[in-house]
């Protein structure tokens, strides 16, 4: 029913200054779950802020099911806000503080009441109600704060890194259960954060930024499979993806990249990339888990082979990190611990032609 | 062996640190404290040697407490009292919420509000005693330019006087709550204050839903110690109306004041002052009694 649309949206800190948040462009589906995500600094949370009517917008559009809200309070924009540090106000008892806005807009007694226990039901609280904020744990006033916004009963909910004051367990925890709870709520939600587990199991699209620009905006998928620039590349996954110089050419009919220490042969399909030139200066991008053990057999896609050392070995469970090193660069790789060899040693990997990124090194963008 | 010495040496240590506080608190407080005690049971005429004080019971007592004058100068100070702290709240608090919002020249606005306070009460007292003269002072030739010709008789009516003087306890000293309330406010997270605005409040509903509850400890602190001090001022009145026109302005301090170094009964002035202690220990207690109960009422709910 909500959706939210930023249509060239600015913001500027003074006339002077450079934009926070430059021309961006983003339209919502309908109760898509939206993150906005990208490291501190990038304008992620200046955005929600400006969607929630907080911060003014220097130029552009937003608009929420369809109204420009440019120039509206935030309580008239349709939207509930979960704050970084819950913001819970500290006189009031639990069923106060979610009944606040509910009281303010003067509803009658018995719907408020109805109101705060159905989401004190639903997020499990009803025994904290009559509680004050600092006789709370972290989580506990984690779900006060979602609680406040769910009662106001608004299309989009914003959030604005909820989870960052956690302990790393409870916010895997409360993850899972802000993912049940929105299949639950069926709202549109707005999400900010910077950290991209969260972005990737939460998200059905997410926004990546960077110094107040989007950089891409797809599933968690495709900026995984198919990331449009070496920013995206490097920010989404764990380890990240290894980035390599090298040099893309094409020799009787065959197109390989070649570089210090490696070369893979690459699908023809990506001959586009030489822009009908012979030979091009890229960055080759690999995935951590994209090296297999030539132990695990050879694979018929295999675009190459190479030999690398195992300096670092840190078993972490079901795989292990191989730390290494290819033409003078670090190498991070990621495998299963059943292959992992010794420090020291030195190993043999397959590469997939199709786990082979490649970048122009001029901007960034993918090829 | 050693072990032993040690831990009673770190027994007795607290002690010894504390002794030369509590030496200097003995001796500057306690022995006033009992030497007014005594005194107050003792009819001695300044100016006599101590030998000549005469033992009198509770008398002092009896005739402090059956004079009607007593009993307007107390009167007096309670309404002084109460008044000044009354408006300098409520103006020092309102003032903090105006001036809390970023402006440019707040900072210099802020250091002239604070600027009374700084100044000694004796020079209060002469500086409006000198506004307030019916002839030449600034708010006579203030109420000229509008055509006014006869001055208010500020410090020479009965019926003017304590509010005069009033008026400039509340100038000096709600400069005193201004900085405190300011303060409170500004240590009140702006994300509490963005959250009520997102749940729909007003500006003015914000101020009293959420900032004024979240200043209040630090605003009832303040004015207990600014009570307190209502209780026993005595330069700025003394400089101003020696506690006249009659005894309109002649709140207890002065009294203790004119008592001893005026009728040299420094046996009734003590037995006053004791009086006085009571009276404040009295309502400090009992306010901090109300705070502790309405904290607690707070957090069952």
């Amino acid at each position: 029913m909500s959706r939210v649309r930023l249509v060239k949206v600015c913001k500027k800190f003074g006339a002077e200054s450079a934009p926070v948040v430059d021309n961006l462009s983003v339209d919502m589906a309908e109760n898509e779950f939206l993150v906005l995500l990208g490291p501190s600094g990038c304008g992620k949370s200046t955005t929600m802020r400006m969607i929630a009517g907080l911060e003014t917008v220097s130029s552009g559009e937003i608009r929420i099911n369809g109204h420009v809200v440019n120039d509206l309070e935030p309580k008239d924009r349709d939207v509930a806000m979960v704050f970084q540090d819950y913001a819970l106000y500290p006189h009031m008892n639990v069923a106060r503080n979610m009944s606040f806005s509910l009281r303010l807009a003067r509803l009658p007694a018995d719907e408020i009441k109805r109101r705060v226990a159905a989401a004190a039901k639903m997020l499990d609280i009803e025994k904290l109600l009559n509680r004050k904020p600092a006789q709370l744990s972290g989580g506990q006033r984690q779900r006060v704060a979602i609680g406040r916004a769910i009662v106001r009963d608004a299309g989009v909910f914003l959030f604005d890194e909820p989870l960052s004051n956690l302990d790393a367990r409870l916010r895997g925890q409360m993850r899972d259960e802000l993912a049940l709870m929105r299949r639950e709520l069926k709202k549109s939600v707005v999400y900010v954060t910077h950290d991209q587990i969260e972005a990737m199991t939460l998200g059905d699209r997410i926004v990546v930024m960077s110094e107040g620009r989007v950089q891409q905006v797809g599933t968690p998928e495709e900026l995984y499979k198919r990331p449009k620039n070496q920013f995206v590349a490097g920010f989404i996954g764990t380890p990240p993806m290894n980035f390599l110089p090298g040099e893309l050419r094409e020799t009787e009919r065959k197109l390989a990249v070649e570089g210090d220490g490696f070369c893979f042969a690459l699908p023809g399909r990506m001959r586009g990339g030489l822009n009908g030139q012979k030979r091009r200066e890229v960055v080759v991008g690999v995935r951590p888990a994209a090296f297999v053990p030539a132990a695990e057999g050879a694979r018929a896609d295999a675009g190459g082979r190479l030999t690398l050392p195992v300096l670092v070995s840190e078993y972490i469970g079901a795989s292990s990190i191989v730390i290494s090193r290819c033409g003078g660069r670090r190498m991070v790789l990621e495998i299963r611990s059943d292959n992992a060899v010794p420090a020291g040693e030195e190993m043999e990997f397959f590469v997939s032609a199709e786990s082979v990124h490649l970048f122009a090194p001029e901007d960034g963008q993918a090829i | 062996m050693r072990a032993g010495y040690a831990t009673r040496l770190s027994r007795i240590a607290p002690y010894v640190f504390m002794a030369p506080a509590v030496l200097i608190m003995a001796g500057a407080l306690l022995w006033p404290l009992a030497h007014s005690v005594w005194l107050s049971f003792h009819e001695w005429k300044l100016g006599t040697p101590q030998d000549a004080a005469v033992f009198t019971g509770l008398e002092n007592y009896r005739i402090l407490l059956g004079d009607p004058d007593t009993l307007t100068s107390l009167r007096v100070t309670l309404v002084f009292a109460f008044t000044v702290v009354t408006l300098e709240v409520a103006l020092g608090v309102g003032l903090a919420i105006l001036l809390e919002r970023p402006i440019r020249g707040m900072n210099a606005l802020r250091s002239i509000f604070i600027m009374p306070m700084m100044i000694a009460p004796i020079v209060v007292g002469l500086l409006w005693r000198y506004m307030y003269n019916e002839q030449f002072g600034p708010l006579a030739q203030l109420l000229l330019l509008f055509g006014v010709e006869e001055s208010p008789p500020w410090l020479s009516s009965p019926d003017w006087a304590l509010a005069s003087v009033i008026i400039a306890d509340v100038w000096q000293w709600t400069p005193f709550i201004f900085i405190l309330a300011l303060a409170a406010l500004q240590s009140v997270p702006t994300s509490v204050v963005e959250a009520a605005r997102m749940d729909g409040a007003q500006a003015r509903q914000t101020v009293f839903y959420v900032k004024l509850p979240l200043i209040l400890p630090v605003v009832i602190v303040a004015a207990l110690l600014r009570l307190i001090d209502a209780f026993k001022v005595l330069e700025v009145i003394f400089i101003m109306t020696e506690g006249g026109p009659g005894l309109s302005t002649e709140i207890l301090s002065m009294r203790i004041y004119k008592t001893a170094f005026e009728f040299q009964q420094l046996g009734r002035a003590s037995a006053l002052s004791n009086l006085l202690l009571l009276l404040v220990a009295a309502i400090s207690v009992g306010l901090v009694l109300f705070n502790k109960l309405r904290e607690r009422a707070n957090e069952s709910g």
